[in-house]
């Protein structure tokens, strides 16, 4: 099990977002989570990453409370937010190294991984520019470069394809695909589900205060790999 | 963000002002006790003693514990001494003859009531006061002095740093975020901020000290001390505390406010 979520509530105020909601999350899966804006898919992806906190109940990942983890645990999880949060005063190039830089990669190593990214996604002529010169779908796609430059285990998109066409969302969508066969596990939110589709892909539905997979678990072949948890269920849990 | 540097500017004056006046309390402080302090560290006890029973006396201050010293002054050498301290009674003091002026003792001992409890014990000394108790409240005043000067400099160098490292939060709060987002260590983000902090809370040290050295320069000729100067082993002590407790606030500091930085 990589996370768990455990009788998890959330609320902003009065406003709950999540109420009692039991959730798991298995190694080796590539799911996709789609819901109307303003359902809580950012939020759960927060709670994921650790920035926002259960109003109340527990988020165990890889069997240890979420909070016991220490900043290090991040390294493991390529996380694609929805807004860019790059670093406006360095280039694409600087942008994407940045994960390679804390882990202390050499230069040379850097430049061959950086460039291989630069080179898939179409950003080589931008590498010298400014993050405040990219346009959006630029932006978002060296986002995703940085994101994915360690080969993480978990990756975590919250609407990776936001600022793209068609084609480049493909391509983006394609290359979790190839990371997830090669092992990786795949989380992605969105409000406008992919056009792809492949029986392995788990489809869930984030409304009111709950998450509903929309596939029905067709073969013993495909065995569920996002779970609901064995606790009790009532309406604002999973469902299967 | 003008705010923060005139907030910053404004502790920092008050860090050097207090750190220099801590180092002259200090000095103040060493100076009293190495000064004067010494001349009247323990009780003395005066004693009167008729001529008779001097080698009694002698052999009980000899075998007395509390005892650290003492100094026999003969008649005469009382007369004398008090023709000089009343010179205008010189005349009628002078024809008097030895036998009207006592035998005096002055003791230095360890614990002036337990000496008068054990000179009473002694028969035939005909008076005995204590001269002086050990100015012990000036030391400890000067103690206390020194502390609340030290801890209201330890409350500058924690406002001076809690400032610098708000006012750089927000300027780097995107590159924090970004940094724990991709699981940097803390540390690697501290060190650059510490060297800076360190720099500045160094200098500030050096005017601190300048600013102390000048005003007991200042001190020594307005009340006409000789009291040496600091050594150098405090100087470097000060710069060495301030770099420690500079180190320590400042990662504490920082390491709240990390945590609360939002990934991404």
């Amino acid at each position: 099990m990589l996370f768990e979520f455990r009788r998890v509530q959330k609320n902003f105020g009065i406003h709950k977002i999540f109420r009692n909601l039991n959730f798991a999350l298995e190694r080796g899966t590539f799911s996709i989570l789609t819901g109307p804006s303003g359902s809580g898919k950012t939020t759960l992806f927060k709670m994921l990453c650790g920035s926002e906190h259960p109003s109340e109940g527990q988020i165990v990942f890889l069997g240890k409370p979420l909070k016991q983890h220490s900043f290090a645990h991040l390294k493991q999880i390529g996380l694609i937010f929805q807004n860019p949060k790059g670093l406006q005063n360095l280039s694409v190039y600087e942008n994407i190294e940045l994960p390679l830089v804390i882990d202390g990669v050499s230069a040379v190593e850097r430049e061959k991984k950086v460039s291989h990214w630069l080179e898939i996604l179409g950003l080589r002529p931008r590498a010298k520019s400014l993050y405040s010169e990219l346009s959006g779908g630029e932006v978002q796609k060296a986002e995703f470069a940085r994101a994915l430059i360690r080969k993480p285990r978990l990756i975590l998109a919250d609407e990776p394809t936001a600022h793209l066409d068609s084609v480049q969302s493909d391509l983006l969508l394609d290359i979790l695909w190839e990371h997830y066969q090669e092992g990786a596990t795949v989380f992605i939110s969105t409000h406008h589900p992919p056009s792809f589709d492949h029986p392995e892909i788990w489809r869930y539905h984030v409304a009111n205060q709950t998450i509903r997979s929309l596939r029905p678990q067709t073969t013993d072949s495909l065995e569920p790999k996002v779970a609901i948890s064995s606790e009790e269920i009532d309406d604002a849990q999973v469902h299967h | 963000m003008l705010k923060f540097i005139i907030k910053e500017a404004s502790v920092l004056v008050a860090f050097i002002v207090l750190g220099g006046i801590l180092l002259l309390s200090f000095w103040i402080s060493r100076g009293v006790n190495e000064g004067i302090l010494a001349d009247y560290r323990d009780p003395k006890v005066s004693v009167s003693i008729p001529g008779d029973n001097l080698e009694k006396f002698r052999t009980f201050v000899e075998q007395d514990k509390s005892v650290i010293r003492y100094e026999i002054h003969g008649a005469i050498s009382n007369k004398t001494k008090l023709g000089e301290l009343y010179p205008e009674l010189r005349s009628v003091i002078l024809p008097l003859e030895p036998r009207f002026f006592p035998t005096t003792a002055i003791v230095t001992v360890k614990d002036a009531p337990a000496f008068l409890a054990s000179l009473d014990k002694v028969t035939g000394l005909a008076d005995r006061q204590i001269l002086h108790e050990p100015p012990k409240q000036l030391s400890q005043f000067l103690s206390v002095l020194t502390f609340v000067f030290g801890a209201l400099w330890i409350l500058t160098l924690a406002l001076v740093l809690y400032f610098n490292i708000e006012r750089l939060a927000l300027q780097q709060e995107a590159r924090w975020a970004l940094m724990k987002m991709l699981g940097a260590r803390p540390m690697s983000l501290f060190f650059p901020l510490w060297m800076g902090q360190s720099v500045r809370v160094l200098l500030a040290s050096v005017s601190a000290v300048v600013l102390a050295y000048m005003a007991s320069q200042q001190i020594r000729v307005l009340f006409a001390w000789n009291w040496s100067s600091l050594p150098l082993s405090v100087w470097f002590g000060f710069f060495l505390v301030s770099l420690v407790v500079t180190s320590f606030i400042s990662y504490g500091l920082f390491y709240v406010r990390y945590r609360k930085i939002l990934l991404g």
